[in-house]
């Protein structure tokens, strides 16, 4: 060992701070915990003791000190020209080695007597060299705006070629603001915000910024070697946003949508970086809110897609391209069918039948349901007003539709057109609808009711269910859904759950169906449950209207088996 | 929003621990808690209880609404506990634990209190109680001077 060695005391460096009688051992502790860079080097130029702030003005900040020592200083800083090269040896000579340029760090060198040197970092590089960033903070909320995550993504940029690390914007969005916006007023709204903001600025690591870049839309950009760790930055964003706020003595909880984006090799502009990261957010509320997805190419395509598909569906409607057709439903009381559900077609020229899962989605986001739906409506009636008088007629209302200012019109000329009269009309609602705000909810029920037509809940049992929901509002029907009935799902817990739910509605003064009836067994069963009508393959798929004449004179096959009630236990 | 020293809030939650760690961590642990808490709840004018049993915390924090809020924010934030679930607030006229910045209630003595001595031994579940069943417990113990400002 060099007698340079010795003076620097030589415990191995990376060993932990454990308490020691050694002077020696503490002072080296405390040169390797120093907030200004050291370095060691032996006459032959390597390194024999470095500490972490002087690997961090290398931007070498993940490097292990020990994991240098003894390997040449010019393969570990090739910027840093060697003491050497740069100053005369003339005993105990100090002098400056010039950087490079303005973006390496600058070093005082010393020399020693064992023909070694000390450096010491004088100047580290980036703030040395480069003006702070003109910060104009977001009013309500103090965080960067659009223009200061532009500028910050361009200096990050730079710093992250040269560390060879990855940048990652994750577009967040708050699930519900727009409802506590509406129901608590701007003010709680704005609190919630800030609160939101800092909640961020808590929650993602000291060098990520955040910025705020929408209403109740945030970015932040995470620098790292590997792209997992942005997407623990969003798993701890969704956490923390969940959980509880409180602002002026409202408890209230909302969720984060976060979409991720890395950006590409050379990439400087942020613009396209935060646009794919907002497709990707897109997937995320499409999947279900409270999650992160990461940008993928095809998110393109499928955009592209729905976007085709709202083109097609804006002329649909004028181009007379749907179609509505009926699904039986059958009382066991009156032993025949009881009532018809209307179910859209969209039948297009080029696209073909295109399923009514892929474009009521797109209707939805659209708002072009509202316009679809007073269509579906009004032809529905038209139709149901031919048929017998003891036959009614079932129509879907999405949520947005049955929020929309003109629904209440809208049903209202659909029977008046029509000449229906109003207790054969069923509009059904799903639980999306009751999870708005309450009282307007009731409101609008409770206006419908008045002018005669009947409300029934949908798809019950998937979602929340509360069976608060058939306490709370004046249904007249709960539909349960298939799942409940159809195997495999229909296990001996979902029979439990049928009858329960029967009793209840039908203890409310609920006519309970039960959806998806497709064999005779299930269809005796769903009967002991309690329920008092069907709807499923058993009794009809959906018709044309064209043929409902027709099927309404051909006594239900299945009827045969009715006519006597099975007994417990029985099963045909 | 600003609000006047007359505007109180009280607010009630039950929260799940973390990690799994034994008795003597988790006593040591809610000493940090409690320690901090009467710190901090002390500058703020902010009390309140806290009770703890088989990895279920509730609390009673009761002040100032923004001082309140200012403290459930920063609890909010902890990453000891998790599933937070408010259960009860309310504007309150005057404070029901004005003497404790944040004590501390050893569950014990709140099975006593709900179910009598002879359900002392079992173990009870927080969170299935209401916002209003852990309020009333916890005051209820305050008035027989079943709390104290230590976990252990
Ligand atoms: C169940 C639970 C209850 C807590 N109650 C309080 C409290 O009443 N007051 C408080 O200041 N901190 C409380 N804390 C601690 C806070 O979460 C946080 O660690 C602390 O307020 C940070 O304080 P500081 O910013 O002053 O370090 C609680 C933590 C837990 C897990």
């Amino acid at each position: 060992m060099s007698q340079h060695h010795s003076a620097v005391g030589m415990t191995d460096p990376s060993s932990s701070a454990a308490p020691s009688d050694d002077p020696s051992v503490e002072i080296l502790h405390g040169l390797r915990d120093a907030g200004v860079g050291l370095v060691a080097l032996s006459a032959n130029n390597e390194i024999s003791f470095v500490n972490n702030a002087f690997l961090a003005a290398f931007d070498l900040p993940e490097t292990e000190c020990a994991a240098v020592l003894g390997k040449s200083f010019q393969d570990v800083c090739p910027t840093c020209p060697l003491p050497s090269s740069t100053l005369r040896r003339t005993g105990d000579e100090t002098g400056t080695a010039d950087a490079a340029s303005d973006r390496t760090a600058k070093i005082i060198w010393s020399s020693n007597s064992a023909g070694g040197w000390i450096g010491v970092v004088t100047a580290p590089p980036s703030q040395a060299a480069r003006p702070a960033l003109l910060f104009e903070p977001d009013e309500l909320t103090g965080l960067g705006t659009r223009k200061h995550l532009k500028a910050c993504f361009e200096r990050m940029s730079e710093d992250a070629d040269r560390r060879d690390q990855r940048i990652v914007a994750l577009f967040v969005d708050l699930d519900h603001f727009k409802q506590v916006n509406d129901t608590l007023g701007h003010a709680v709204g704005d609190g919630l915000l800030c609160k939101v903001a800092e909640r961020l600025k808590k929650t993602v690591r000291r060098d990520d910024l955040v910025a705020r870049v929408g209403g109740d839309e945030f970015a932040i950009l995470v620098s790292d070697r590997a792209l997992p760790a942005a997407e623990d930055v969003a798993g701890r964003i969704i956490k923390m946003i969940s959980r509880p706020f409180l602002i002026d003595g409202h408890q209230i909880t909302i969720g984060a949508s976060v979409g991720l984006a890395a950006r590409l090799p050379n990439e400087n502009d942020p613009d396209k970086m935060l646009q794919r990261a907002d497709i990707a957010l897109y997937e995320s509320k499409r999947g279900g809110r409270n999650q992160f997805n990461w940008f993928k190419d095809e998110m393109f395509a499928e955009l592209e897609k729905r976007r085709e598909i709202e083109i097609d569906l804006r002329k649909a409607v004028l181009l007379d391209q749907f179609k509505i057709v009926f699904q039986p439903q059958m009382s066991f009381e009156q032993q025949k069918v009881s009532g018809f559900e209307a179910l859209i077609r969209w039948d297009h020229p080029v696209r073909g039948e295109v399923a009514p899962l892929d474009f009521l989605s797109v209707a939805e986001e659209t708002g072009l349901i509202v316009e679809i739906g007073t269509w579906v409506l009004a032809e529905a009636c038209k139709t149901a007003v031919t048929w017998p008088e003891d036959i009614a007629v079932a129509v879907n209302v999405s949520s947005i539709q049955f929020e929309d200012d003109g629904f209440l019109t809208a049903v209202g000329s659909a029977l008046e057109k029509s000449g229906l009269s109003p207790h054969r009309l069923e509009l059904e609602i799903t639980e999306t609808t009751l999870l708005k705000n309450d009282s307007v909810v009731l409101e609008r029920m409770n206006d419908l009711r008045a002018l005669g037509v009947r409300i029934s809940l949908d798809d019950f049992g998937i979602g929340y269910s509360s069976l608060n929901y058939l306490r709370k509002y004046p249904f007249d029907k709960v539909k349960i859904d298939q799942s409940f009935v159809r195997e495999p799902f229909a296990d001996e817990n979902a029979h439990h759950i049928v009858e329960a739910v029967a009793q209840l509605g039908t203890a409310f003064g609920m006519n309970v169906l039960a959806e998806g009836v497709e064999t005779v067994e299930q269809l005796a069963r769903i009967r002991q449950n309690g329920c008092a009508a069907i709807q499923g393959y058993l009794i009809g798929r959906p018709i044309k209207p064209a043929e409902i004449g027709s099927f309404l004179e051909v006594p239900l096959p299945e009827l045969a088996s009715l006519q006597s009630p099975p007994k417990e236990g029985s099963t045909s | 929003m600003t609000h006047t020293e007359e505007d109180l809030l009280r607010v009630v939650y039950f929260s799940y621990q973390t990690y799994d760690t034994d008795r003597e961590m988790m006593a040591w642990e809610i000493d940090k808690i409690l320690e901090k808490s009467q710190f901090n709840n002390g500058r703020f004018n902010v009390t309140g209880a806290l009770i703890f049993n088989s990895g279920v915390f509730g609390q009673v924090l009761e002040g100032p609404i923004d001082a309140v809020e200012e403290t459930f924010e920063r609890i909010q934030m902890d990453e000891r506990h998790d599933h937070i679930t408010v259960l009860d607030t309310s504007r309150i006229t005057e404070r029901s634990f004005p003497r404790w910045s944040m004590g501390f209630i050893g569950s014990d003595s709140v099975c006593a209190e709900l179910f009598g001595e002879i359900g002392s031994k079992t173990a009870f579940d927080i969170s299935r109680l209401s916002g209003q069943q852990i309020f009333e417990t916890l005051h209820a113990l305050t008035l027989k001077n079943e709390i104290s400002d230590r976990a252990a």
